[in-house]
């Protein structure tokens, strides 16, 4: 009932046609968006294919683990796990609430984790068409969210949210100058996202397919692939084992884990 | 030219490699395959091509072969355990039968090495590490002063690696804050270059002395060594605060006389190692698009030495991400200043000074990066070539530097090629200069399995 009424506010704020209150309204969406299919903690296992422009595929593996604190900011632990000239390699996220999160890579060649500069958020990890910021939660706070209308995408009604950086330093810090994202109007989940590069070109496009309800009002793609429509990349994720709220600890998350090889 | 004996040997690693990785290409698809048993191997051939013969070495190529295997077991899930083996040949001589030892004191490699052997036990915050095990202190990239409990194999000076250290280490992890405390019982000296190697240079003419073997501290209680390490993440600021209580692994020289015979007195030369105390300090953290990073250590001498010194590096990184350069996807450049300071130095030492012996002094000393100036730029043409171009410039003397070009391309993901240059230039007394009849090119090959 709770969950019904909530949508409906959110209905009725869409609804509104003053350009605040589709701003507000938008960002009331991606609020709801988050806290619908937040799990306090989840690991996957997934499949990586990466298709170059002239067609030929690379293929990975790699466990992502996300845990949410109670004020909502996660953790993110990623691991390569193949193929072996990278696997242990090693991401380990830290949100923050304003978008600055504090990010480490770990090299097994050199058994070292070394920070990730802010700004490094946008290059490229490890050869797939993923940037670093792609791979992090939504920072609400880091962001602008305007609607853009409505669209159907397989037959299912999505809003249309535009997302701009927030700030100057935001806008820096970021490779997008903006990214357009459709959500399902009946679960509140995003389907796919076109990510737009510094000077307002087109450069990404990301297709959330065969969504699942994990839980609860939890949804989640059970493939991602992100096209990269400027260079003709493509990089599928495939989902080959997930567990949520399996009680992952905070240790996880910490540079001892991050370092860790052969887990 | 490599003598074909130790060729041959080579060439059966080689082939000992290929058989190994043949077997785990075709069981791959099986269940029964090397990775279903947690088993990842690596199998490397190294040449190296010198462009001139040197007064004491007369080989110009070396070959060495190396195969690794590591395997990783979880054994509980409060307990994992990891070992990693080397086989491994050249042709230089650089490696001599197969010894077992907790000190490592052989001046050569062993044909078959334990690399690491951990064993991990967690308990709640708490995590222990038990066995030979290599650590990696500090931020810088070039040169770690905090980085003080392993020693190192420099058989090659350039192509050096980490040596395993049999040792406890507790880690106690709470929130953004680890601490690590590691004891270690045996001392482990670095492997310096052989007497007759390009590496070691040549006595001065006319040189008349006695020269001992190394005294290597012995494995007792009051010889334990000890390294803390604290760090932590504030504001967007990785701190830590290290302490290590051991030896230096390279050797100092002590100089004192011997009677040879009735009136005759030779200078006697005995390599030991020097006892101290290293706090040190790291941070790291960025701004905008810049990653910065300092490190600082104190070496105050205990015993057997002759100077206190500070040393500290400090640098950046930064990534280019599609730069408008044709054909680059990305370029990393890596900018970092090194110096060292006598802080105090003990008159009336019979300590050598590091620098009183021309061209020897620097061969037992552990202060490459007196004041250096570190440049590297990573530029990516491809997921699968890249060129990196690697400068050490030495400020400390008449201007000397050493070079690294270096491509690599990976053909498949599982099998990598490595070619580049090493370059030395400088006066025959400084730094690198001294290595300027070491100029080469070199060709690695990498399977992984």
């Amino acid at each position: 009932m709770k969950r019904t009424l909530a949508m409906l506010g959110v209905v009725l704020v869409v609804a509104g046609s003053a350009p605040t209150a589709w701003a507000q309204s938008a960002l009331a969406i991606m609020q709801k968006q988050r806290e619908l299919h937040r799990a306090a903690d989840e690991q996957e296992t997934l499949a990586v294919k990466i298709v170059d422009r002239r067609g030929a595929i690379k293929e990975r593996r790699l466990v992502r683990y996300t845990a949410t604190a109670p004020d909502g900011l996660s953790k993110v632990l990623v691991r390569f796990v193949a193929p072996r000239d990278i696997a242990n390699t090693g991401l380990l996220i830290w949100e923050a609430r304003n978008g600055d999160d504090d990010q480490w890579l770990y090299l097994p060649g050199v058994k070292k984790v070394k920070r990730i500069a802010a700004s490094g958020k946008k290059n490229r990890f490890l050869g797939t068409d993923f940037s670093f910021e792609d791979l992090r939660p939504e920072a609400l706070a880091a962001h602008r969210y305007e609607s853009a209308g409505s669209e159907a995408i397989d037959g299912q009604d999505c809003w249309i949210i535009e997302a701009v950086p927030a700030t100057e330093r935001q806008a820096a810090d970021s490779g997008y100058s903006k990214r357009r994202l459709w959500m399902r109007k009946d679960i509140t989940q995003i389907v796919k996202r076109e990510f737009y590069d510094a000077k307002g070109r087109l450069e990404k496009v990301q297709t959330d397919r065969r969504l699942v309800n994990v839980k609860g009002p939890l949804w989640r793609a059970d493939e991602i692939e992100m096209h990269d429509v400027q260079s003709n990349g493509r990089t599928i994720l495939t989902l080959e084992k997930r567990a949520l709220d399996a009680g992952l600890k905070d240790s996880l998350f910490t540079e001892t884990e991050l370092a860790r090889e052969g887990s | 030219m490599p003598d074909l004996p130790g060729a041959r040997a080579l060439l059966a690693v080689v082939a000992a490699l290929a058989g190994l990785t043949a077997a785990g290409a075709s069981a791959e698809d099986d269940a029964f395959s090397l990775a279903s048993l947690g088993v990842k191997g690596t199998a490397v051939y190294k040449n190296f091509s010198h462009f001139e013969t040197t007064r004491d070495d007369p080989q110009l190529i070396r070959n060495e072969g190396l195969v690794r295997l590591e395997v990783n077991r979880r054994l509980a899930p409060w307990s994992d355990a990891k070992v990693v083996g080397e086989l491994r040949k050249d042709d230089d001589d650089l490696t001599d039968g197969v010894s077992f030892q907790i000190q490592e004191k052989n001046r050569r490699r062993s044909l078959l090495d334990l690399k690491e052997a951990v064993l991990t036990l967690r308990g709640g915050p708490l995590e222990a590490g038990l066995g030979k095990q290599i650590y990696a202190w500090g931020t810088a990239d070039t040169f770690n002063p905090t980085d003080n409990l392993n020693a190192y194999d420099y058989l090659d000076v350039i192509d050096n690696e980490k040596l395993g250290l049999w040792s406890a280490a507790l880690r106690l992890t709470a929130a953004a804050t680890t601490a690590t405390f590691v004891v270690v019982p045996a001392f482990v000296p670095s492997r310096l270059p052989l007497p007759r190697s390009r590496w070691t240079p040549s006595l001065p003419a006319g040189f008349v002395g006695v020269a001992d073997d190394p005294e290597v501290p012995r494995v007792t209680a009051g010889n334990l060594q000890y390294a803390a390490r604290v760090r932590t993440t504030v504001r967007g600021v990785d701190v830590s605060a290290s302490y290590y209580d051991g030896f230096e692994h390279v050797p100092v020289l002590r100089v004192s006389s011997l009677a040879v015979a009735p009136g005759v007195v030779l200078p006697r030369f005995t390599p030991v190692y020097t006892r101290v105390k290293v706090p040190g300090l790291d941070v790291s953290t960025t701004y905008g698009g810049f990653e910065l990073h300092a490190e600082t250590a104190a070496r105050f001498v205990e015993s057997n030495g002759r100077d206190d010194r500070w040393q500290g590096i400090a640098g950046f990184n930064y990534t280019w991400e599609s730069p408008p350069l044709p054909g680059v996807e990305q370029i990393v450049f890596l900018a970092e200043y090194a110096r060292e300071v006598t802080l105090r130095s003990r008159s009336g030492s019979n300590f050598l000074p590091l620098d009183s012996l021309p061209g020897l002094g620097d061969l037992v000393s552990s202060t490459v990066f007196r004041e250096a100036l570190i440049g590297r730029a990573l530029v990516k043409l491809s997921e699968d070539t890249q060129v990196k171009l690697t400068s050490v410039f030495d400020l400390d003397a008449a201007p000397n530097a050493y070079v690294q070009p270096k491509v690599t391309h990976k053909l498949t993901d599982a099998l990598q090629v490595e070619a580049g240059l090493d370059l030395f230039a400088g006066e025959p007394q400084s730094h690198w200069g001294r290595f300027r009849h070491n100029n080469r090119v070199f060709v690695f090959v990498k399977y992984f399995f």
